[in-house]
């Protein structure tokens, strides 16, 4: 169609707003309230045009364009009209900088005053030379203000974390309020008041910490004023530059902007690229990423073990003592142990010196806590083929979706903000697990089930499918009958003993994702986190073939689905981080090389330990070579976010000091034991061989010369259905009067290698500490426990200790603890045992 | 209860009509939310238990119908079938009324009212000049119906339109008959109602919602309240055909949740309908399923506005939002909704059931049929009046309203609630529709109609009026929200003395910028009782600002007490009177009001004898003398 903007003919194929239109013809419109992933508000009325045989004005932001209109955009009375309501805009927002005469020169003269928090104008303003009000009164041309304006006088919220709020500052064009409901689907933060009273705020006024706020910053990154500030870059001039990265902080991979001002690195902020977030980030990238890069913790030098003490070293120095003290080892002495963490260069890299130099095989090459590996592992057994790779994308277009126990909100924010791109558009959402989570207020159905009882859910849910159906429609499956059969005796009063759940909740659930075309069953942090979590995924499997489902496995880091594909290319019979902790613990080995932040079992025979960290871990000093890593924002390594998306960090730090890459180090190693197959100079070298050996890597040598374009691991395309007989003979743990309580992990990703963010940085430790152990209130008053008061929690498996964070909501009988790394490897497979609670010390 | 169809119907509506005497005493007791407020509910408890203790419930019905209307002299009993009229009744008049009206037949003088002006005692209903001249084709049933009762409804031929929609007409048919019809939305805006139900019907959707706005927030209107509280029926009648001719499986009565009684009336009446078939599934077996839901707002002035109202539905802040999309395209839920006012809802049963070309005679060329307006302010007969669009604005002040009180002189109307304009007394000829007065620069609205004398200062009626708008603007667009508030602000400056010349200028910019730039009818109208009284009272204003004086003797801050050393004659009484002890003086000695003291109360005023007569306002030139006196006698001390 064709339209005329101030005369001008523009040709457009979709129907879009004028405004849109306006935008892409470079034909300015002043507007405030707009925000290009935001539905039209229409609230500051800047952007009226004038519409040929429309009387008055309409709003461009909201009118969509037909054939043939003409627009008028600038006439004399659209520049009165303007002028008028950016008039009444700045009796409400302190304006004497803005149309100040001398605000031109004002910088040369005015004294570095801004750190007072009234903000009277500009100058005092850390909006300012970022804000969107000071470009529209130069562009309306405003040069006076005939009201008096007035200063609300709104208090200043300055304890909550990671931004202050200041809504003397605020126009209400209410793109935070909007962004937080409609983009997050949180809904936080709303208007409140009427008239000339209206002010946005929480319900009852409460902080945003105690109002279920996630602090992803977008509220932030919309405003376009100095209401919401970060606090970190608040009195900071703005960014002259900024380099692009990814957030290693999760296996979403954020496409994200670090800022710097002078050579100054200031923050880091979510990139408007279209990629897997869109947009979108969290707190861990928005606010937490810039303190754990540059953390005082952090390991600057090698240090190598002499006479006892650890101490400073030269490189040449610690790796001349690793490769010395390798060569005294026979093969099976020798554990490796990689990270999730790590590159794909430095991953790949390992495992060759491990396959080529070490020679052992006593690596950890299997993810017991990762969904897809598990799956893949259970689908090989099976000859079964799904496919694994997903887009988020994907996620936003599926009519139902069955989020089973996963606390995606906090795992992974950006998938929620796809999952609730799905709300939005109508899908059903069934949730399902012990523990109440924040979806469920949007869940049509909720399956509390009993703690442990995930994989009979899943199975109970295919009894009713295939039980309720019209015999004939799943008789081709290959494998039905058997399967069938398999639940004969699991009749649905035992499932109802066994998961908590009714068979005509069960039925009513079963009936939904049945019916609807598009399902998706999404898989968390946690899915694979159980003793049985062998039959979980069986019946997982199960489900999705009779429901014709989409498995949406979410990684848990941010490399993990690299690691997956490389190390399973390194052995037939790959072997899982638990066997090898066995060995450990067996006193199998003699020397270990470890480059995951994990607690080990120390206590029996190593007698050499190589640590690659980049921070100063809990048992770094008892080391015998550490080797200090860089942080991956500070390498041009890859890494494969959950989707498969290979992605480059493109180093927009400097590497601090003396650490290197990790491919770096091992291919320094490498040399060093006499090996000349690992002379690469970066890590381009690396991916080019890796391309040609890795077949689910093939395109990654085309990061460097297509980095506009995304590059993927290679699918699987195959699939082959087969329908799985499941042993529902075990029983869930049930709890005792030794252990009366049921203990639920949760996997929230809070590290990064080393560094526990809630330790190392305060304000995350208010949002979320990983100390924190969660009961209920009456719970905790039979152990006369207090908000706060040390907690050890005891299984037959070993211990936790934490701070008891009580709640009158949390359901009773079960407590949670949130996993790390560090605090005990295995304390993920801990999942649903019974414990007991003790007073720590 | 068995579910009816449309024999049925028939046949109960005919076994209620016969089992009824019609000779039968009946004692009607005014059940509106103004008799309530006088104690009709003890009065009709009275007559229950008057009647039960002389065992004459076989001769005499009672009966707590809707509102009769004429508020301002209740609680109002009416005995039919004579119609004997009595107003002001009180429990001590029970027991007469049973014995001398229900029983003896015979009037009683001292409940009849009597015409002001020729002191005439009027004995029946329909005599009564009140109700003379108005023609209450909506409103009348209220009279005869228990709204708790569908019986009522039934037996006045209700849901007969209902019947003949169903099983006579098609869907096209309807919208044609209520297009010809000329009704117009009686929200306010005036829209031909079958046009939108048409463009409605022709958005194609699988799911389609009509809506009933009864969040009715004008202050001093009331008579959605009325008929909500009256006569549920013939609102959910009216719903039943339009969903019917708009392909509506779902509708909403949004009604605010401080109309208690309407919640309770509406609410029971959805119950009866179901009951008896009249919603539901295969409505009177016809096939047609359609169910409506009650939505208690929670009373923001705002969610009256077509979309704010949608959004609260869906459970939102009730924000309006740019249209298009109109409703009828994006709705609630983002389906095609159709959106009526309670009052247009009514019309619609009279329409269908006794014809277009019926409905076509009332009114004016382009307003067809009646409108109820709530007559309130400074008028002797307070009330609600359905009267047929076109009568002129002197019929209804004086000949229904009974003049202005204590013989005051007249000065404006304010129509169409706060948004609505001042007309003032040589537009009082002028007939009453929707294009008057629009070109008179008010609104027709919800039908508020605000009557002011001689004593109401034009410049503070404005302000008054903007203010609620300010307070009540939902906060979401610039020129209402801050727009408003500058303008509030001005007036607020100006009747304190404040003002200056150029404020004049300014508040009409800014009546400007806040009608043509606001988002929704909030916003656009909210200027309107600026922009009238700007255009009739002018010359208050420029008393205000150039002589800082208040014609009206109303602004605090421009007028005066003072007491006449001429007339007084010492009495004390506004001495006594005087809550902050301002006036001076020892018995039979000239008083004297201290002005500095003076919170212009006008207790004083108040209390001095007719006959004495010393205190007296006074404002601009004679306001600064008598202050500069006052200085000049203190300092003098």
């Amino acid at each position: 169609m064709k339209i005329h903007i101030d005369g001008k003919e523009i040709k457009t194929k979709r129907p879009k707003t004028i405004l849109e239109i306006a935008r892409e013809n470079k034909i300015d419109i002043p507007s405030l309230c707009d925000y290009s992933v935001l539905e039209p508000f229409t609230g500051c009325r800047l952007c009226i045009v004038e519409v040929e045989g429309i009387k008055g004005f309409v709003p461009s932001c909201s009118t969509v364009v037909e054939d043939g209109m003409k627009v008028r955009t600038n006439t004399p009375s659209i520049q009165k009209m303007r002028k008028n309501i950016l008039e009444l805009i700045l009796t409400e927002h302190p304006s004497g900088c803005l149309i100040c005469e001398e605000k031109n020169d004002c910088d040369e003269h005015k004294s570095t005053i801004r750190k007072v928090d009234e903000v009277t104008g500009c100058v005092l303003c850390p909006n300012n030379k970022r804000c969107d009000l000071q470009k529209v009164v130069q562009d309306v041309g405003l040069e006076q203000v005939s009201f008096p304006s007035v200063y609300r006088d709104f208090e200043i919220y300055k304890d909550d974390p990671f931004f202050d709020r200041n809504y003397n500052l605020c126009i209400l064009c209410g793109r935070c309020v909007r962004v937080c409901r409609d983009v997050r689907g949180l809904s936080v933060i709303s208007f409140i008041n009427r008239g000339a009273d209206t002010v946005v705020g929480t319900s009852l006024g409460k902080p945003l910490l105690d109002s279920g706020c996630q602090f992803c910053g977008a509220c932030v990154d919309v405003c376009p004023t100095g209401a919401l500030t970060e606090k970190a870059i608040k009195y900071d001039d703005p960014s002259e530059q900024h380099k692009e990265s990814v957030c290693p902080l999760c296996s979403i991979g954020c496409a994200v902007e670090f800022k710097f001002q002078k050579g100054k690195f200031l923050n880091v902020e979510v990139s408007p690229a279209s990629t897997a977030n869109q947009g979108q980030a969290c707190v861990r990238g928005r606010f937490v990423l810039r303190d754990i890069l540059q953390s005082e913790n952090r390991i600057h030098r090698p240090y190598l073990r002499k006479n006892q003490h650890l101490e400073e070293a030269t490189w040449k120095e610690a790796l001349d003592a690793v490769s010395q003290e390798l060569k005294s080892y026979k093969p099976e002495q020798i554990a490796v142990i990689t990270s999730t963490q790590m590159s794909c260069e430095g991953l790949y890299v390992f495992n060759k010196f491990a396959e080529q130099l070490l020679k052992t095989d006593h690596i950890n090459r299997k993810n017991l806590f990762s969904p897809v590996s598990l799956i893949s592992e259970i689908s090989r057994k099976h000859d079964i083929a799904v496919p694994l790779l997903f887009k988020l994308d994907e996620i936003a277009e599926q009519d139902v979706l069955f989020l089973l126990d996963t606390p995606i909100l906090e795992s992974n924010p950006v998938v929620w903000v796809r999952i609730w791109d799905a709300l939005s558009r109508g899908a059903k959402l069934i949730t399902a697990g012990p523990l109440g989570s924040f979806a469920d207020r949007f869940s049509s159905q909720i399956l509390r089930i009993n703690p442990g009882a995930e994989a009979f859910l899943l199975a109970g849910l295919s009894k009713q499918i295939a039980e309720k159906s019209k015999a004939k429609q799943f008789s081709s499956e290959k494998g039905f009958k058997d399967f069938k059969k398999s639940l004969d005796e699991f009749s649905f009063e035992k499932i109802e003993k066994k998961i908590g759940v009714s068979p005509d909740e069960l039925k009513k659930a079963a009936q939904v994702l049945k019916k609807n075309k598009k399902t998706g069953l999404v898989l968390g942090t946690g899915f694979v986190s159980q003793p049985n979590s062998e039959l979980k995924v069986q019946s997982l499997l199960d489900l999705a073939f009779l429901t014709d489902s989409r498995i949406f496995p979410v990684s848990t880091e941010c490399n993990a689905r690299g690691w997956d594909v490389i190390q399973s290319e390194f052995s037939d019979n790959p072997k899982s981080l638990q066997s090898i902790l066995q060995g450990l613990r067996k006193g199998s080995y003699k020397a270990l090389i470890t480059a995951a932040p994990v607690s080990l079992p120390l206590h029996k025979g190593i007698e050499f330990l190589v640590v690659l960290d980049s921070y100063k871990g809990q048992y770094w000093e008892e080391a015998d070579v550490v080797l200090p890593c860089s942080v991956l924002p500070e390498t041009q390594g890859t890494i494969v976010n959950t989707e498969g998306r290979i992605q480059c960090l493109n180093s927009p730090l400097n590497v601090q000091e003396e650490s290197k890459p990790d491919w770096r180090i091992i291919s320094e190693l490498a040399k060093k034991m006499g090996s000349k197959d690992f002379s690469y100079t970066r890590e381009q070298d690396i991916r080019r061989e890796m391309a040609q050996n890795l077949p689910a890597f093939k395109d990654i040598d085309q990061i460097k010369t297509r980095r506009k374009k995304a590059v993927f691991l290679r699918p699987n395309t195959e699939i082959r259905k087969k329908m799985i007989p499941l042993d529902v003979s075990r029983d869930t743990q049930k709890t005792n009067a030794k252990y009366p309580f049921h203990l639920i992990v949760i996997n929230c990703l809070d590290h990064y290698q080393s560094c526990v963010l809630s330790e190392e940085i305060v304000e995350f430790e208010m949002f979320r500490n990983s100390q924190w152990i969660k009961m209920n209130t009456g719970d905790a008053q039979k152990y006369d426990l207090k908000q706060g008061d040390p907690v050890i929690l005891e299984s037959e498996r070993g211990q936790v200790k934490g701070t008891a964070l009580l709640s009158n909501s949390f359901p009773q009988g079960i407590v949670t603890v949130f996993w790390l790394p560090q605090r005990h490897p295995e304390m993920m497979s801990w999942n649903s045992t019974p414990v007991k609670i003790a007073r720590g010390k | 209860m068995e579910k009816a169809d449309r024999k049925r119907l028939n046949k109960l509506r005919a076994n209620i009509i016969d089992s009824r005497d019609k000779e039968k005493t009946c004692i009607t007791i005014c059940g509106g939310t103004g008799c309530h407020a006088y104690g009709c509910v003890e009065i009709a408890q009275g007559f229950e238990d008057e009647i039960k203790s002389q065992k004459l419930s076989d001769k005499i019905d009672v009966r707590v119908t809707g509102c009769h209307g004429f508020c301002e002299r209740g609680p109002i009993v009416v005995i039919q079938p004579e119609g004997f009229f009595y107003q002001r009744v009180e429990s001590k008049d029970i027991k007469d009324i049973i014995s001398e009206t229900a029983l003896g037949k015979k009037v009683l003088p001292r409940l009849l009212y009597k015409d002001p002006q020729t002191g005439e005692e009027i004995q029946k209903e329909k005599h009564v000049p009140f109700y003379k001249k108005q023609e209450r084709i909506i409103f009348g049933r209220n009279g005869f119906i228990d709204p708790t009762d569908i019986k009522d409804y039934i037996a006045l031929d209700g849901y007969k339109a209902v019947s003949k929609a169903l099983f006579e007409m098609q869907p096209e048919g309807i919208i044609s008959e209520v297009k010809k019809s000329g009704l117009r939305g009686r929200g306010g805006g005036g829209f031909l109602t079958g046009k939108k139900w048409e463009i409605c019907r022709s958005s194609e959707s699988s799911r389609k919602y009509i809506i009933c706005n009864a969040d009715e927030g004008d202050p001093g209107a009331y008579m959605d309240r009325s008929l909500l509280e009256g006569n549920p029926h013939s609102i959910i009648e009216g719903m039943i055909i339009g969903a019917y001719a708009i392909g509506a499986s779902e509708g909403y009565i949004y009604v605010r949740l401080e109309y208690p009684l309407a919640v309770q009336n509406i609410t029971l009446a959805l119950e009866q309908a179901h009951e008896h078939g009249l919603l539901g599934k295969s409505i009177l077996e016809s096939g047609f399923d359609f169910n409506i839901h009650v939505f208690k707002g929670a009373g923001a002035f705002v969610s009256g506005e077509e979309t704010s109202l949608m959004s609260s539905i869906e459970g939102r802040r009730a924000f309006p939002r740019q249209r298009p999309p109109y409703p009828a395209d994006k709705g609630l839920w983002g389906k095609p909704t159709n959106i009526n006012n309670v009052e247009t809802w009514a019309n619609v049963p009279l329409i269908i059931d006794k014809g277009a070309d019926w409905y076509s005679q009332i009114g004016t060329e382009t307003s067809k049929g009646t409108k109820i307006f709530s007559l309130v302010g400074k008028i002797n007969n307070t009330g609600l009046v359905e009267v047929p669009m076109g009568m002129t604005l002197r019929e209804i002040i004086y000949d229904i309203g009974g003049g202005i009180k204590e013989g005051k002189k007249f000065k404006a109307v304010q129509t169409g609630g706060p948004s609505g304009g001042c007309i003032p007394a040589d537009m009082l000829d002028q007939p009453i529709d929707f294009d008057t007065l629009t070109r008179a620069g008010s609104i027709m609205g919800s039908g508020g109609m605000i009557v002011m004398d001689e004593e109401n200062c034009m410049v503070d009626v404005a302000r008054y009026f903007l203010k609620f708008t300010q307070e009540e603007s939902c906060g979401k667009c610039v020129p209402c929200r801050v727009g408003t508030k500058q303008m509030v602000d001005i007036l607020t400056r100006i009747t304190e003395g404040k003002g200056d010349k150029k404020d004049i200028q300014r508040l009409q910019d800014l009546a400007e910028t806040v009608k043509s730039g606001s988002l929704c009818g909030l916003g656009q109208t909210a200027p309107n009782p600026v922009l009238t009284t700007l255009r009739y009272f002018m010359n208050e204003y420029k008393a205000h600002i150039e002589q800082k004086s208040c014609p009206s003797l109303s602004c605090k801050d421009l007028i005066v007490y003072h007491i006449d050393p001429e007339k007084c004659v010492g009495c004390l009484l506004c001495k006594k009177n005087c809550p902050v002890d301002a006036i001076s003086g020892e018995r039979k000695e000239v008083h004297i009001i201290d002005q500095d003291l003076c919170i212009k109360c006008g207790a004083c005023l108040d209390v001095c004898p007719e006959k004495v007569s010393a205190v007296s306002k006074h404002t601009g030139k004679e306001k600064e003398r008598i202050l500069k006196q006052h200085r000049k006698k203190k300092t003098e001390q």
